[in-house]
């Protein structure tokens, strides 16, 4: 479905991107993680031609629709203008799916954007973006903002698409969304991928080690008389005392760490 | 898209329509108290209203109404509002999309080519249907006072009117692509303006004075070909620029 190789971007001597590759298969829930400024919504802005890349090779199968991380619609429009605009623009866009999905939410078509709380406005833009009949849906921060109910039902129904033969490309903070939804996720560190696969492999490739000396890993926590480290599990030396490590504490580490290259 | 656009425009147009016939029907309304000029002439210091070109042979011509409508309107009510009607309708065009990032919903859906011609051409439509409607406006005005307008010369402000204005709408689209918020195509677009004004003051630089080409009405061949090339270069330049540009 999506290809992406090698690809770079800088604004002027900022390196936002830097050499990132993954591929996105048919039916896939892909996650990209990592803190602010790691250069996620650059290689997002770059897959769908919002901006150019410097290099690197960007091939994608098929149509996609974009949830952008900032949910700006046009404020002085009512919700069912914008529906109308939808339909004029929109790919392959449903009416009723959305018109659906908003009465769901309980969202007010005669309601202007502009009275629609930062939730709504989240929920508006997603019922638009999901009523687009497409290949590959790119979705930046997608339940950023809203209730916890809200955001099952966007995860439900994200996970629902896959089941139609759609993929997913998104970006989240929330670790545990991510767990619940994406079969393989990559992790940004400026600009820089740092770890990708499937979630359980990545989750069953480390563990937490703690020990008294340095080694080769991430460090996640440092007391008075040990050091905690996330290693690779065929790098974990002997005589250590070995613990699982969650994903929260796989992000912290890789993310907080003092190395970038496991 | 075509929709939104224009009513994204429609504030900004309809400010500017009912401006414009305000204006026209004040100045039909002007017309009859044109005799109390004279009066004016005899009380005022000698040599001062002559300074400011109202003289009794102008004041004498402004009751024929050609010579009234040709310098009062075209010459200068409607042809010194034309190029700041171009750039108020310009100016927010790329940039406000940019600013408020609703850019990014337009961009995902459509071609870069089909938003660029649509933001361009839709406004320009509206910007030239009103322009020409407000040049025309005195013809019938004309007939239903039973008064006589040369349609030549009508038609010669047609062209200055359509040609200035249309640089300066191509002018300001160009710097709303620029900039990634809206005062910055308005301010720098109304200090061009203001700048090649009054550089062409200087003779050797006249032809920067849209200002005297469009109240002027007077179309050469040269200045009025040498504006439509430079408009034409403009919005090339501003499609490579859209093209290329990072959202």
């Amino acid at each position: 479905m999506l290809t992406v190789r090698g690809l770079k971007k800088s604004y002027g001597s900022k390196v936002a991107v830097d050499g990132v590759s993954f591929e996105i298969g048919k039916s896939e829930v892909f996650a990209i993680l990592g803190p602010n400024g790691a250069g996620k919504t650059t290689t997002l802005k770059c897959v769908l031609g919002l901006r150019r890349p410097d290099s690197g090779e960007i091939k994608l199968a098929g149509s996609f629709s974009y949830l952008p991380e900032e949910k700006n619609l046009y404020p002085y429009l009512r919700v069912k203008d914008t529906v109308d605009l939808f339909e004029r623009i929109g790919k392959n866009f449903k009416r009723e799916k959305a018109i659906s999905s908003l009465e769901k939410y309980g969202i007010d078509p005669k309601l202007k954007v502009s009275e629609l709380s930062h939730g709504m406005k989240t929920l508006t833009y997603l019922s638009l973006v999901l009523a687009e009949d497409v290949d590959l849906y790119v979705l930046d921060e997608p339940t950023w903002g809203l209730d916890p109910l809200a955001r099952s039902d966007v995860l439900n129904a994200l996970r629902s698409l896959t089941y139609e033969g759609k993929s997913v490309l998104y970006t989240s903070h929330i670790l545990s969304e991510v767990e619940k939804v994406a079969d393989r996720i990559l992790i940004m560190k400026a600009g820089k991928a740092i770890i990708q696969g499937y979630l359980d492999d990545v989750k069953a490739s480390y563990k937490l080690v703690v020990s008294e000396r340095e080694l080769d890993g991430y460090l996640l926590k440092r007391t008075k008389k040990e050091l905690i480290y996330l290693v690779r599990v065929d790098r974990i030396p002997e005589g250590v005392e070995v613990r699982d490590a969650s994903f929260e504490e796989i992000f912290e580490a890789i993310v907080r760490g003092e190395r970038d290259v496991a | 898209m075509w929709r939104k656009e224009l009513k994204d425009l429609r504030t900004r147009t309809l400010v500017f329509l009912f401006l414009f016939v305000g204006t026209f029907i004040f100045l039909v309304v002007m017309k009859d108290y044109t005799r109390s000029l004279s009066e004016l002439l005899e009380t005022a210091p000698k040599g001062l209203l002559e300074r400011f070109g109202m003289t009794e042979e102008f004041i004498e011509k402004l009751g024929d109404w050609n010579f009234y409508v040709t310098t009062q309107w075209y010459g200068k009510n409607l042809g010194q509002f034309i190029p700041l009607f171009a750039i108020i309708v310009a100016f927010p065009l790329v940039a406000r999309e940019v600013e408020n990032q609703t850019i990014e919903l337009l961009l995902a859906r459509l071609s870069r080519k089909t938003v660029f011609f649509t933001k361009f051409s839709a406004p320009l439509i509206a910007f030239s249907i009103v322009t020409v409607a407000m040049v025309l406006l005195p013809l019938p005005v004309t007939a239903f006072l039973k008064e006589t307008l040369d349609a030549g010369t009508v038609g010669k402000y047609l062209v200055t009117h359509l040609v200035g204005g249309i640089l300066w709408y191509c002018v300001t689209f160009f710097f709303s692509i620029l900039s990634s918020d809206q005062v910055r195509p308005l301010i720098i677009s109304l200090a061009l303006l203001g700048g090649t004004t009054t550089l062409g003051i200087v003779r050797r630089l006249s032809f920067l004075n849209t200002f005297a080409y469009v109240m002027k009405g007077d179309p050469t061949f040269p200045q009025t070909l040498g504006y439509v090339l430079m408009s034409a270069l403009i919005v090339g330049l501003s499609y490579r620029i859209f093209l290329e540009k990072d959202f």
